[in-house]
C-alpha cells in the first residue's frame, strides 16, 4: 500500500518536473527569438562609430584563398558593422564606405583584420545622411553660400534656408506645373490647334513656372558643403542633396538617443530608398495596417453570419455536423493553397470577368484581373473564416437560455432576440475570433505573394488621387520585405539590420493590433461580467 | 399581513363562473416531449383577476402547463401539443396565432432572475421597444409605472441606467416582474418566483402579488405549500402530468378531495 502510494508520488513529481521544464524550454524559446529581434532591430538605428581605416597592401597574398575581394592600400572612412571590433577573437572586418556617389552602394567589403595597420575615431568624422537614403563619411570644411562662407557648424542653420527653398520648389510642382501638365496634355488629345489662345496661355503659364523652378534650383545649387574624404580629396556636396549631418564619435548619449530616435522615425516614416537598403518603410507598414484592417472588415460579418446560422437556425442534422467539421478542417489547410486559390479563383476568373464587364471594349486590361490588394484581404479574410466562426458560434452557445427565454416572453421573435440579446453578448466570443483574426493575418506571406505583396510599390493604395481607395493596386507588405530581407542580406555583415528592424516592426504591429481587439474585448466582457466570472 | 394569512372574504366556487370571469380556459391539454406524454389531458379554467396556484413535486409537468400558456413550449423542437388553451375567446394553438402578441398579453418571470445585461431603464422598456415604441416621454412613464408597481421604484429610481446586473438578486427577480408588468399583461405567471431568493425578498413578492391580484389574472407555480395558502386564490395540484385536483385554496388545504392531494399537503411526498 505504502510503497504503491510512494511509487504513485514520484511518478506524479516527475510528471511535474517534466512538464515544468518544457514550459521552461518554451518560454527560453520565445524569449531568445524576441530578445534577438529586438536587441539586432534597435541596434539597426543605433549611432555606430566612424572610423579612419587604413589598410596595409603588403599584406595581400598572405592570407589565401579569396585574396582578390580585399581591398589593398587605402586610407578609407567606414562605419565597420563588428561591433567587437578591437577583440582579439575578429579576424575579419565588415566595412561599410559611404554610399553617396559610390556604384557598389550598400555592400560591405571584408578585410582581413591583421590587414588593417591604422584605426582611428576621429572627432570630426561627420555621418552625412542624403535625401536619396545614401550617407557619407567625410570631414566637414565649410559650407558655401551665396554670399558667403560659413563655418561647417552653421549646418543647421543653413538647412532651414534650404528647407524654405525646397518647399517653395515641391508647391510650385505640384500646385502649378503639373496641373498644367495635365492640362496640356488633355488639350493635345483633344487636338486643340497650337494657335488656340487657350492653349498659347497654357504653354505660356507652363514655361513662366518652368524658368521659375529653374531659377529656384540654381538658387539652391549655390549652396554647397565642402568636405575632405579620407585620402585627403576635397569634394564639394550640393547642400540640397543633404539631409542630417551628426558626428558619431563626438556625440554625447542625448545626441545619440536623438539620433537613435530621428532613426526609428524616419524608419517608420519614410519610404524606402536605395533599392531599400536604406531610408524606411512606410509603405510597408502602411500595407500590412491596412490589409488587416480590410481583412478584419471582410472576415468579421461573414463570421459572423456563418455562426449565426449554424448555431442558431441550422437544423441539428448530419449535414449541419459535417459542414461544421469541415469549416474547422479549413483552418488547417495550408496558407499557400488559399494563396493559389485567391489567384486562380479571385484574381483570374472573378478580377478577369469584372474586368471585361467594366471594360468590355478593351480586352487587355488587368485592373481587377491583376493581383491587388483587395483580392490579397478577401483572400486573407477566407483563410481566417474559420477561426471566426468557431469562435462565434462558441460565444453564441454561451448565451444563457434563461435570457432567450426573458427575451421570447416578452414578445421577440428569434430574429430580435438574437439582434438584441445574443448577439450582444456573443460579442466577446466575436471578438475573440477577430483577435485570433488579427494576429494569423497579420503574419502570414505565403498566400500574399501571389496576391500583389510586393518589395516595391510606387504607390500607396490609398492617396489623393480620386477614388482614394485603390484596392485594385499591387502593396507592400513587411512580411515580404523580411521574405526578401531573408534572401539577400548576409547575417554575418550586419546588414541584416533593416530586416530585423521590419521583423520587429512586425511585431509590433501585430501587437498593437491585438492589444486594440482585446482590450475591445475586455470592455465588453466588463459589461456583461456576470455570465463569465 | 393579517389579510395575506386570512383572507377576510371568500372566493366563489370554480364551478360557479360565470364566462366572463375567466381568463384561461384548458381543454383536454396533452402534451408529449418527443414519445414522452408529459402532461395528461388536463382540463381547467382560471379565473380572472384572481391568484391561482399552481403545486405539485418537481418534474410533475408544473413549468410544462404554464409554458402552454404563452407558447413558450414552440422553442422546443420535439414538443407535441394537443387539446386547447383559450385566451380571451381564442384556441392560442391555433396557426393564425400572433405568437410575439400573446407573449405581450400573457408575461412570464422564471425561476431565477434573468435580467439583460444592459441598464435597469432598457430592460423595463425591452418589451415596447420590440413593439416599436421609441417616445421618450412615454417610455419614461412606463418605466416609472412599472417600477413602482413592482415595488422598485424607490430603491432603483437614481440609478435608472446602471447595469441591471448590479442589483441583487431579490432586486433582479422584481425588476424582471416590472418588465413583465411594463407591457400591461392580462396575465402574469410566476414560475416558482421566489425559490432563489432570501425569506426577506420573498415576503416583498408575496406583498408585491397581493398588490397585483386586482389587476391582473396571475398564476404562480410553486413549491412551498405555505406560499400557496397565503397569496392564492385557488389551487391546482399536478401529479406526474395529471390535475389531480382544483379548487379554491381554502378547501384545498381544508378538505382535500382526494387521497393524493391530502397526502403532498400534509408532507408524505413531494
Ligand atoms: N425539453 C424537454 N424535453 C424532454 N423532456 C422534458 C423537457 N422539459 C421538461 N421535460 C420533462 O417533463 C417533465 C416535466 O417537467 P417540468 O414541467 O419542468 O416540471 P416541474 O416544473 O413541475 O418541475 C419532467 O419529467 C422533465 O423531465
Ligand atoms: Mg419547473
Amino acid at each position: 500500500m505504502i510503497k504503491a502510494f510512494w511509487a504513485d508520488q514520484e511518478k506524479e513529481h516527475f510528471a511535474i518536473i517534466l512538464s515544468g521544464s518544457l514550459v521552461c524550454l518554451v518560454i527560453i524559446a520565445l524569449l531568445s527569438i524576441v530578445a534577438l529581434i529586438v536587441s539586432r532591430g534597435l541596434a539597426h538605428f543605433w549611432v555606430q562609430p566612424a572610423y579612419f581605416v587604413n589598410i596595409n597592401e603588403s599584406v595581400q597574398g598572405q592570407t589565401g584563398s579569396n585574396a582578390e575581394q580585399f581591398l589593398v592600400g587605402r586610407k578609407q572612412y567606414a562605419i565597420i558593422q563588428n561591433r567587437d571590433v578591437a577583440s582579439d577573437k575578429v579576424k575579419r572586418v565588415w566595412l561599410q564606405e559611404s554610399t553617396y556617389m559610390e556604384a557598389n552602394s550598400g555592400k560591405p567589403t571584408v578585410v582581413e583584420k591583421s590587414q588593417i595597420t591604422y584605426l582611428d575615431k576621429p572627432e570630426r568624422l561627420a555621418k552625412i545622411g542624403m535625401t536619396d537614403g545614401s550617407f557619407l563619411l567625410a570631414i566637414p570644411k565649410q559650407i558655401q553660400t551665396p554670399a558667403s562662407m560659413a563655418s561647417a557648424s552653421e549646418f543647421h542653420v543653413i538647412q532651414e534656408q534650404i528647407e524654405q527653398l525646397r518647399e517653395q520648389v515641391v508647391e510650385i510642382q505640384v500646385q502649378h506645373l503639373s496641373p498644367l501638365h495635365e492640362l496640356l496634355a488633355e488639350m493635345r488629345i483633344r487636338e486643340v490647334e497650337a494657335t488656340a489662345p487657350a492653349y498659347i496661355k497654357a504653354v505660356q503659364a507652363y514655361q513662366h513656372w518652368d524658368s521659375r523652378l529653374t531659377e529656384l534650383q540654381q538658387a539652391l545649387s549655390r549652396y554647397s558643403l565642402v568636405v575632405s574624404l579620407a585620402d585627403g580629396r576635397e569634394m564639394s556636396v550640393p547642400l540640397a542633396d543633404t539631409h542630417y549631418m551628426q558626428y558619431p564619435n563626438a556625440a554625447n548619449i542625448f545626441e545619440k538617443l536623438y539620433y537613435f530616435i530621428s532613426q526609428i522615425w524616419l524608419f517608420v516614416s519614410d519610404s524606402p530608398k536605395q533599392a531599400i537598403t536604406a531610408g524606411g518603410v512606410f509603405p510597408a507598414l502602411f500595407g500590412t495596417v491596412l490589409m488587416v484592417m480590410l481583412m478584419t472588415i471582410m472576415v468579421t460579418p461573414l463570421g459572423v453570419l456563418a455562426a449565426i446560422y449554424l448555431a442558431e437556425y441550422a437544423p441539428n442534422n448530419s449535414v449541419v455536423s459535417i459542414i461544421r467539421i469541415a469549416v474547422s478542417n479549413l483552418a488547417g489547410v495550408p496558407s499557400i493553397v488559399y494563396g493559389v486559390f485567391g489567384l486562380g479563383f479571385f484574381v483570374y476568373t472573378v478580377g478577369g470577368h469584372l474586368d471585361s464587364l467594366i471594360f468590355p471594349e478593351k480586352s487587355d486590361v488587368a485592373v481587377f484581373g491583376a493581383p491587388g490588394l483587395l483580392w490579397a484581404s478577401l483572400t486573407m479574410a477566407l483563410l481566417t473564416l474559420p477561426v471566426v466562426i468557431v469562435s462565434t458560434e462558441e460565444g453564441l452557445r454561451r448565451v444563457p437560455r434563461t435570457l432567450r427565454q426573458g427575451s421570447y416572453a416578452l414578445g421577440a421573435t428569434k430574429f430580435e432576440t438574437i439582434r438584441l440579446i445574443v448577439l450582444p453578448m456573443a460579442t466577446p466570443g466575436i471578438m475573440t475570433g477577430v483577435i485570433l483574426a488579427i494576429a494569423r493575418g497579420a503574419g502570414e506571406v505565403a498566400p500574399l505573394l501571389m496576391l500583389g505583396a510586393v518589395k516595391f510599390a510606387l504607390l500607396l493604395p490609398i492617396d489623393a488621387e480620386f477614388p482614394y481607395i485603390h484596392l485594385e493596386r499591387q502593396f507592400m507588405h513587411l512580411g515580404v520585405l523580411i521574405y526578401d530581407g531573408a534572401f539577400h542580406s548576409q547575417f554575418g555583415g550586419g546588414e541584416a539590420g533593416l530586416m530585423f528592424a521590419a521583423c520587429m516592426l512586425l511585431l509590433v504591429v501585430v501587437l498593437v493590433l491585438n492589444t486594440i481587439a482585446v482590450r475591445i474585448r475586455n470592455r465588453l466582457r466588463n459589461q456583461y461580467q456576470i455570465f463569465n466570472g | 399581513m393579517d389579510a395575506l394569512d386570512s383572507p377576510l372574504f371568500t372566493v366563489p366556487k370554480l364551478n360557479s363562473l360565470a364566462k366572463s370571469d375567466i381568463a384561461i380556459e384548458v381543454n383536454d391539454l396533452a402534451l408529449y416531449f418527443g414519445q414522452r406524454k408529459v402532461l395528461h389531458e388536463i382540463s381547467m379554467r382560471i379565473p380572472k383577476n384572481k391568484v391561482t396556484a399552481i403545486i405539485g413535486p418537481s418534474g410533475c409537468g408544473k413549468s410544462t402547463l404554464i409554458g402552454c400558456f404563452n407558447r413558450l413550449n414552440d422553442l422546443h423542437q420535439d414538443c407535441r401539443i394537443e387539446g386547447q388553451v383559450i385566451i380571451g375567446e381564442r384556441n392560442i394553438f391555433h396557426h393564425k396565432q400572433n405568437v410575439p402578441e400573446l407573449r405581450t398579453k400573457v408575461g412570464m418571470v422564471f425561476q431565477r432572475p434573468n435580467p439583460f445585461p444592459v441598464s435597469v431603464y432598457e430592460n423595463v422598456v425591452y418589451g415596447l421597444r420590440i413593439k416599436g415604441i421609441s417616445d421618450r416621454r412615454l417610455l419614461d412613464n412606463v418605466v416609472e409605472n412599472a417600477l413602482i408597481k413592482a415595488a422598485l421604484w424607490d430603491e432603483v429610481k437614481d440609478n435608472l441606467f446602471d447595469s441591471a446586473l448590479l442589483l441583487s438578486t431579490g432586486q433582479q427577480q422584481r425588476l424582471v416582474i416590472a418588465r413583465a408588468l411594463a407591457l400591461e399583461p392580462e396575465i402574469l405567471i410566476l414560475d416558482e418566483p421566489t425559490s432563489a431568493l432570501d425569506p426577506i425578498s420573498t415576503l416583498l413578492i408575496e406583498e408585491l402579488i397581493n398588490d397585483l391580484r386586482s389587476q391582473f389574472t396571475v398564476i404562480i407555480v410553486t413549491h412551498n405549500l405555505q406560499q400557496a395558502a397565503r397569496v392564492s386564490d385557488y389551487t391546482a395540484f399536478l401529479h406526474q402530468g395529471e390535475l389531480i385536483e382544483y379548487s379554491d385554496t381554502d378547501t384545498i388545504f381544508t378538505l382535500p378531495a382526494q387521497q393524493q392531494t391530502e397526502a403532498y399537503i400534509t408532507g408524505r411526498y413531494g
